[in-house]
């Protein structure tokens, strides 16, 4: 198969998810327990009833179930994605396109950058003393870092370098408009300082999760034909680790880094908590807290809609680097 | 592993029964895995935490639930070694308690993926064409799908309650399982021995039960204690968010009250360092065993 054969197979099956997930995310917001027709207003008593009025008026909720839908496409396509119950009368999608979302990305993707990198550098480290002392090491470490509840790991880290040493700030993310901010300068410091404490959380939490898959590629590649010619010229070890075995485990790492871009958005609800930073993660729990449907069906649809452009490039650029792929 | 004689004693060789099949294959196992500290250490911790479930109620002084008014937020002391919370209820007998939850929960929420992604795996599989198309696709949307905001979405729909939360652990953790038995499948089903199953006229269904998920079996064991492990931490979130099982102890509620109660800023330690502690051991438990049993049941790892 071509390339291009292979790119528009993928995009069609691309296409055909993503038109599941927005029947997905229509229907489960209205199978749940109760009233089908009052269920996008979620649970009785918890709405006022000058707005259920609105929105019975906007999403049709007494129209038969079909007609909802086609609303409910309707107003997708013209990027509207209804207004949110409890921070009432703001828009889901001003909600979530503003700083929350810069706040996600900044935290996800430092985060995801250092741990990619570090999970690299350990697991070629560990795979090239296979069965050594500082191979089982590696792996007891991180294994208990993957067991470990990053939750707890941010309280901890909360409790020993803000509660005892004061290295770093106790939570919250600095918004560039409050005016104890000389400039821009002043607020950016300020800002990475508050970063420090969820970014060291979550990067030990993911090197924890890609160490063991690092390590386990590098280990193949390390029974390669390639390598054993590259050592016999007399390459010095690490050369021969970090030019000719990395490149070649970093082909499926590419497919982990495509599940993380998923969190580029998503955010980290449990360490957003902790730390109180006001990111999509943290929005989220709030939808959930105050069973605000709206704002959860919106975040739910980003979500969905990024996880699956993220691994349809994932797959074109694999199968670009390894025409094997395409077969 | 082609045991298929042995010699019974008398002389002559004849094949083994199947019992005995499994016996030699079983000790085969045992050796290599009891040969693996990490294995052992795996396994002590979880038995540890087994005993301290089974035996909540002897080994607990007080009910977790007890409220003792006079002793609230108490240090650590003789009668309480971790404390009490700000109802006067003793943290130690709640994280004793906690073991029976995190298990219950990590092991139901766990064989509910092994059994829906052994079945689609299987399936998927076997049956190939359309089938295969279809199933893979539901599996590659679940994959998609990012897990602790679809199960906090679920559970602000359907509500909490212990059942619910095993039920939407399990039926979000199933689709690595579900990949890896059908990648299995694929490739045993091309072996001679079910080629010649078919021949003397065996049905699917039989070719799939005794044929294809016995061989499947040992590979996809590995994977489902890990699927042990990532249940527990899914629940300790949960419950740490609040929305755990109302009325009894899990370690992720006892952390939820630590939080409530700011026992990090009042550096009330004993509040919130076991519980943590506890979920860590006990999923690095499950986590060493299915390392381990990876090493020994893969053999393209063991002959390096």
């Amino acid at each position: 198969m071509s390339l291009k054969g292979y790119i528009s197979r993928r995009a069609f099956d691309s296409g055909f998810l993503l038109i599941l997930t927005v029947i997905f995310n229509f229907v489960l917001f209205r199978v749940m327990p109760g009233n089908p027709a009052l269920a996008v207003l979620g649970r009785t008593g918890q709405v006022r009833p000058e707005f259920r009025q609105v929105l019975q008026e906007r999403y049709g909720t007494n129209l038969p179930i079909f007609d909802q839908f086609i609303i409910y496409i309707q107003r997708l396509l013209e990027g509207d994605l209804g207004v949110s119950f409890y921070y009432y009368p703001t828009e889901v999608s001003e909600l979530i396109f503003g700083h929350r979302l810069l706040n996600t990305i900044l935290l996800m993707g430092i985060s995801i950058l250092l741990s990619f990198i570090l999970a690299i550098i350990f697991g070629t480290i560990a795979a090239s003393k296979f069965k050594s002392k500082t191979d089982l090491v590696s792996i007891f470490v991180t294994l208990t870092s993957y067991s470990t509840p990053v939750f707890w790991l941010g309280m901890l880290i909360i409790f020993y370098f803000f509660g005892q040493f004061h290295l770093i700030p106790l939570s919250g993310s600095p918004r560039i408009e409050d005016p104890k901010y000389a400039d821009i300068f002043a607020w950016a410091i300020d800002y990475c300082y508050h970063l420090i404490g969820p970014v060291t959380t979550l990067t030990i939490s993911f090197v924890g999760a890609w160490f063991l898959i690092a390590r386990d590629q590098m280990l193949g590649i390390f029974l390669e034909d390639y390598i054993t010619t590259a050592r016999a010229k007399g390459l010095k070890e690490r050369r021969v680790l970090f030019t000719h075995a990395r490149k070649n485990a970093m082909l499926p790492m590419i497919s982990v880094l495509a599940m993380a871009m998923t969190y580029l958005v998503s955010g980290a609800t449990l360490t957003e908590t902790v730390f109180s930073w006001d990111g999509l993660g943290l929005l989220t729990f709030d939808a959930v807290t105050y069973s605000d449907y709206p704002l959860l069906q919106g975040l739910f649809l980003l979500v969905a809609a990024v996880a699956i452009v993220s691994s349809f490039i994932a797959d074109i650029i694999y199968a670009y680097l390894d025409p094997r792929i395409r077969y | 592993m082609t045991i298929s004689t042995v010699n019974n004693g008398s002389g002559k060789y004849s094949t083994p029964s199947i019992f005995k099949r499994y016996k030699i294959r079983f000790t085969r196992f045992w050796h290599l895995y009891t040969d693996s500290p990490f294995g052992m250490i795996g396994m002590f911790l979880v038995l540890l935490f087994v005993t301290m479930g089974v035996f909540a109620p002897i080994l607990a002084p007080y009910d977790p639930n007890k409220t003792m008014v006079g002793e609230r937020s108490d240090n650590p002391s003789a009668s309480h070694p971790l404390g009490t919370d700000r109802l006067g209820r003793d943290i130690f007998s709640q994280m004793i308690y906690g073991a029976q939850i995190s298990l219950l929960i990590g092991l139901s929420a766990a064989f509910i993926s092994l059994f829906i992604g052994t079945l689609f795996g299987l399936i998927s599989g076997y049956y190939g064409g359309w089938i295969d198309i279809i199933l893979m696709r539901i599996t590659d949307f679940f994959i998609q799908l990012p897990a602790l905001p679809l199960m906090l979405v679920v559970v602000s729909l359907f509500g909490g309650g212990m059942e619910n939360l095993i039920l939407i652990i399990g039926l979000l953790g199933w689709t690595g399982t579900a990949r890896i038995v059908r990648s299995e499948t694929l490739s045993i089903k091309q072996r001679a021995f079910v080629e010649a199953s078919k021949s003397v006229g065996a049905g699917n269904r039989h070719i799939i039960s005794s044929h294809i998920l016995p061989n499947v079996f040992p590979l996809i064991f590995a994977n489902a204690i890990l699927g042990v492990v990532n249940s527990i931490i899914a629940e300790a979130g949960l419950s740490f968010l609040g929305f755990g099982v109302v009325g009894s102890w899990s370690w992720g509620r006892v952390l939820y009250e630590a939080g409530r109660e700011n026992a990090i800023l009042l550096g009330a330690w004993w509040h919130f360092i076991p519980p943590g502690i506890s979920i860590m051991l006990l999923a690095l438990g499950f986590s060493l065993i299915s390392f381990s049993l990876n090493e020994v049941l893969n053999p393209r790892l063991r002959e390096r």
